[in-house]
């Protein structure tokens, strides 16, 4: 049975990124041939990622990631690029993500509210009328 | 004509007004919320009307009438917009909103609108104790919006969507830096760039949760998870981090 | 004396005012002390008094060097009420008006909600009705408003013409349409009343059939809806220049995306030369090709379909087609923000979501999410519009939602012969707490069986796309056929996840309680041997896989499923059954349905238990038309009772098609036939028979959806049989909800 697979992100066309001349080529160069970044630095806007990932999945099993590519470009003081860097799948590392939630408030629907208040017409707002 | 319930006899304005009064007391909101609109009603130019009007929408108000409250206040402050009750008016008005807020997994519409109406209470009347109060609770409301950017941002985490996670947690570490998720929003910056195999900001991230929360659990499980890789927490870059924390 | 002396104004008094305070008079007026008196600043402040809407008049004057403002305040509504209107209750129109008791009187507003309220009457289909306003004074400056109303008879659609149709009847014509002519049929749907929302999307139904059907050309010139002097009813006609007929001519595929092949994208096209134009075919075509390029990693993609139109050799019009695919522009997705789920969470609609923060933007799948979460159920209205985010190549998708109510009561009663009177009661909430959860409770009582189902589901068990339910029942039915009572009382676990697209697979496990009790006397040795209680504690599981069009009324495709159940995990029934079903459905000329169906069952007792009447099949009823339930298949010829069988098979061919009478009548005739049998079981006596004996029946029916609910009437006659069968020529079901 063939599996869905999914590209997400941002993957940068191969040849684009070949065009990208380190020491000449600036932010806006590097936005025209690639596009926005996906993100960019959290404390540094001299650095851009172009993050994509590839994953295969089959029926309700987890999504296998085949492939990730994370394309590196930093520029220096002056927004010129002066580096640029692919990390693979292999760079990768499993993690997983803490179990801990940071507590917030807010009312929780209860069950008999939900029942009750369900049955009848149910949207608020197009009860407002004006004074 | 045709109105259902029972006419209320027409009376003096101050002896509705007291009635409706006495009926707040006993916790008989609804009928002191229609006798305070009789006052209006029958005596439109009393003085009594206006103080009727305000204390109408408060007896909706403590109803859980959030809706009539708010309209309520708002009738009272098309006609009395200088009257010297407006600031409770306002600070009433943003309470409805306040009450209404529900868990982050759902539509936030009551948050952002306690959030205008605090704000207005704050800017409007600034030292009077609505002020004082309405500042307290904006705080709490802003940390409910950062609540919710973090909610999504732990949906595609968990699905390993490290994109769309990534730009969640730094919306509530840019937008929402007084709130009490900037740890987890940093934590989780580790765990994502550390899943992508981006190192530098991973040890950025971790070096800026420890430099500003160095005791919170968070920063642990971050120290823990990047010494596990054998990474240290340090920063990569020129010490900007003073113009956001 | 002269009024504009450019003085300054020394004080600002305000007269006529009795409810409304000076100081809110004079912050409205935005002039104060020492301003001069000027033409421009009065006359602004008149303006910004006149604009609150709470004076009726507002006049200055000059006292000395103080300006005084004599204003008229407009009336309190004292009491507002609506006399006359019998359709429309009085909660209806005060939600659409806007006056209010306690608010200002003003003569605009009345003119405004008086509009208001003809506008509910006309879309309601009551051109007829008037509106009049009257007012009543009172002291204190207060006012009584009554809006006299006077309804009107309805507006209906008289007839409906068309001009300028060669190729289709204006009775075809008139099916594809949702307006329809007034008849006496028609009491219960309001399908004849004119409204113009409805005439536009009329315009869009004709223009697709025409394009459809080779008019590619096709243009509705005008659609005029003229009414008649009594106000009583519409005359609509529909003119039309139909263009020719077109034939697809050279079809091919120009692709501009960098090294994609285009005969790989030859396998999704609906369209082919020489068969006649057809734009949804077109359409379709392109939807197909954007997901496949979608899946082989080119996120951008655009395609644009290039007619050009010609006579080929023999002289006849024909359109040929290209297929221009290129890049589409690249844009990425910033941010999904999704308002209006009150109750449903965040995550039951974001994970419907084919598309994530951060990807390329695909309409493709984003059509595709929108009737996913359409086909959730929860919501009236799904609308996702895209807004221009901080990057000129990025957009945010802001999804807003209208939630309807997902809790369901609703009752149900009927008749069928096989079963007797029937009534049911179902309680159900399908957005539990707003998880998306599916909770529901259902009673039922009939003839034949009575029984309480309590059944819970998760769709998305721990977040994976795995639908996982608990069950809860407590069946008695009364065994008729082979004399004895039986109570079922039990509950079960299943989980369900889609394996592809079409194929689905669902585990269940099954714990019951069973028991066969109030046996007759006279009942076959054999059945008397079943009393008593059993448990059976079952896991077994079902493969679909299902290509038809829909599951209640299939008109085209076809699904395969495989059942497997495996009883003796525990308990004290010992058990392995396996049942195979297939069906076949094909639509043609139009709306007759061929169909073929079957089923064949095996059950097998293990570690040597035999299989008992309650566990082994049964045919007949709905499932062998022309038999009673449990009417053919082993039986003790000395008393009649059935015995139930290990094996079996039945097939079903069928033809559906119209009775030639109005589409929307949904009234349509079949005719049939069932064959089959049911063999070995292993309950005997002496005087009972079991052979594997080839059973046939023949017939016809209607089956109609009418307004009380859907009603069947079927005449089966079974032509070969065995003589100790238990026949049943005609069956009746009716059934309504409400």
């Amino acid at each position: 049975c063939s599996p869905t697979i999914d590209t997400r992100g941002n993957l940068p066309d191969a040849d684009n990124v070949l065009k990208i001349q380190p020491g000449i080529d600036t932010k806006n160069e590097v936005a025209q041939l690639l596009g926005s970044p996906s993100t960019t630095g959290t404390f540094n806007d001299n650095k851009w990622y172009y993050i994509s990932t590839r994953t295969r999945s089959v029926a309700f099993l987890e999504p296998e990631i085949e492939d990730q590519q994370v394309l590196i470009v930093s520029f220096d003081k002056t927004g010129v690029v002066d580096d640029l860097k692919v990390l693979g799948l292999e760079d990768a590392k499993q993690i997983e993500p803490n179990e801990r939630v940071t507590p917030t408030l807010g009312r929780e629907l209860t069950i008999i509210q939900q029942l009750l208040g369900n049955l009848g017409r149910f949207n608020k707002d197009a009860e407002e009328s004006g004074p | 004509c045709s109105s259902d319930e029972p006419q209320v006899p027409d009376q003096p304005p101050e002896v509705l007004y007291n009635q409706g009064y006495d009926l707040i007391q006993t916790g008989q909101y609804k009928q002191a919320a229609k006798m305070f609109d009789e006052v209006e009603r029958q005596h439109p130019y009393s003085t009594w009307a206006t103080q009727a009007q305000l204390m109408s929408a408060y007896a909706h108000y403590v109803n859980n009438e959030y809706d009539d409250a708010i309209i309520g206040v708002e009738h009272f402050l098309d006609l009395h917009p200088g009257h010297r009750n407006a600031p409770y008016a306002y600070y009433l008005k943003a309470l409805c909103y306040y009450e209404q807020i529900v868990d982050v997994g759902r539509d936030q519409k009551n948050t952002e609108l306690a959030l205008q109406s605090l704000a207005e209470v704050v800017a409007r009347f600034p030292n009077t104790d609505y002020a004082r109060d309405a500042s307290l609770k904006l705080d709490l409301t802003r940390d409910h919006l950062a609540g919710k950017e973090m909610e999504i941002g732990r949906y595609y985490e968990t699905r390993g969507q490290w994109v769309a996670a990534i730009n969640r947690f730094r919306t509530v570490i840019e937008r929402f830096q007084t709130t009490t998720h900037v740890p987890e929003a940093l934590s989780r910056l580790v765990e994502c760039y550390l899943a992508l195999g981006v190192n530098d900001e991973a040890q950025t991230a971790g070096a800026v949760l420890g430099y500003n929360f160095p005791g919170s659990d968070w920063y642990q499980d971050s120290y823990a998870l990047l010494t596990s890789h054998d990474l240290e927490p340090e920063r990569k870059e020129g010490s900007w981090l003073n113009a956001i924390f | 004396q002269d009024f504009f002396t450019g003085e300054p104004i020394s004080d600002i008094r305000v007269e006529g005012n009795q409810r409304i305070e000076s100081e809110t008079v004079r912050s409205y007026m935005q002039i104060s002390p020492g301003d001069p008196f000027e033409p421009v600043r009065v006359d602004r402040a008149l303006k910004a008094l006149f604009a609150t809407g709470l004076f009726a008049d507002v006049t200055f004057q000059r006292d000395g060097r103080t300006l005084v403002v004599v204003v008229k305040e407009n009336p309190i509504i004292n009491e507002l009420a609506f006399e006359g209107n019998d359709r429309i209750d009085d909660k209806q129109l005060q939600s659409e008006v806007q006056l209010r008791p306690r608010t200002v009187y003003t003569q605009t507003r009345v003119q405004e909600d008086t509009k208001r309220i003809l506008e509910l009457y006309r879309r309601s289909g009551r051109y007829a009705a008037t509106v009049e306003p009257k007012v009543i004074p009172l002291d204190q400056n207060r006012v009584n408003l009554v809006f006299e109303i006077n309804e009107g008879s309805l507006t209906t659609v008289e007839r409906i013409d068309f001009v300028g149709n060669k190729a289709f009847s204006d009775s075809t014509l008139r099916d594809q349409i949702l307006t329809k002519e007034t008849a006496f049929y028609r009491f219960l749907t309001n399908s004849d009343i004119y409204d113009p929302d409805r005439l536009a999307a009329d315009q869009d139904a004709l223009t697709k059939y025409y394009t459809s059907n080779g008019y590619a050309d096709f243009e509705v010139v005008s659609a005029v809806a003229e009414l008649s002097s009594d106000l009583k009813s519409f005359f609509i006609t529909f003119t039309v220049d139909e263009g020719d007929l077109y034939n697809f001519g050279k079809i091919n595929v120009d692709s501009r995306l960098k090294d994609l092949d285009p005969e790989t994208l030859q396998q999704y096209l609906e369209t082919s030369e020489g068969d006649t134009y057809d734009s949804s075919a077109v359409q379709k075509s392109i939807d197909q090709m954007t997901t496949a390029i979608g899946t082989l990693g080119y996120a951008f993609v655009k395609i644009e379909p290039r007619l050009e139109r010609a006579t080929d050799d023999k002289g006849n019009k024909i359109i040929n087609l290209t297929y221009v695919v290129e890049e589409g522009p690249r844009v990425f997705v910033n941010r999904i923000d999704i308002t209006g789920n009150v109750r449903t969470l965040d995550k039951v609609i974001r994970r419907e979501f084919r598309i994530s923060e951060g990807d390329a933007f695909n309409s493709t799948k984003l059509t595709r999410t929108r009737q996913r979460i359409q086909n959730l159920g929860f919501f009236s209205k799904v609308d996702i519009s895209a807004k221009p985010a901080d990057e000129p190549d990025k957009i945010d998708l802001a999804v807003n939602v209208e939630e309807q109510s997902t809790g369901e009561l609703t009752f149900g009663i009927g008749y069928s012969t096989g079963d007797g009177p029937l009534g049911q009661i179902n309680l159900r909430e399908r957005n539990l707490l707003g998880l998306g959860q599916d909770l529901r409770l259902d009673f039922t009582i009939s003839g034949r069986n009575s029984q309480v189902n309590l059944s819970y589901t998760d769709p998305y068990f721990m977040d994976e796309p795995i639908a996982a339910g608990v069950d809860a029942f407590r069946t008695e039915t009364d065994r008729s056929e082979s004399s004895f009572q039986q109570s079922r009382l039990g509950g079960g676990l299943r989980a369900a996840y889609d394996i592809q697209e079409y194929l689905r697979q669902t585990w269940r496990y099954r714990f019951t309680r069973n028991d066969i009790y109030d046996v007759d006397n006279d009942a076959s040795l054999a059945i008397k041997q079943q009393k008593g209680v059993s448990y059976s504690s079952l896991v077994g599981q079902d493969l679909i896989y299902d290509r038809r069009d829909n599951r209640f009324d299939p008109r085209t495709g076809y699904y395969l499923q495989l059942s497997t159940d495996f009883s003796g995990l525990g308990g004290d029934v010992y058990y392995a059954a396996g049942e195979v079903y297939g069906g076949y459905y094909y639509t043609f000329l139009g709306d007759i349905t061929a169909s073929a169906e079957g089923q064949v069952g095996y059950i097998q007792g293990v570690f040597g238990d035999d299989v008992r009447i309650i566990d082994s099949f049964s045919l007949g009823g709905n499932t062998f038309r022309g038999f009673k339930i449990g009417g053919l298949g082993p039986r003790d010829r000395a008393t009649g009772d059935f015995l139930g069988g290990n094996m079996y098979y039945v097939g079903s061919i069928q033809l559906a098609f119209p009775l030639g009478l109005p589409e929307e009548y949904q009234i349509r005739g079949r005719v049939f036939s069932d064959f089959g049998s049911l063999w070995n079981s292993d309950l005997s006596t002496p005087t009972s028979v079991d052979e594997n004996v080839l059973r046939v029946s023949i017939g016809s029916g209607i089956t109609w959806k009418s307004p009380f609910g859907p009603i069947a009437v079927d005449l089966a006659y079974p032509i070969v049989k065995q003589d100790y069968d238990k026949e049943e020529y005609f069956r009746f079901s009716v059934g309504t909800r409400f």
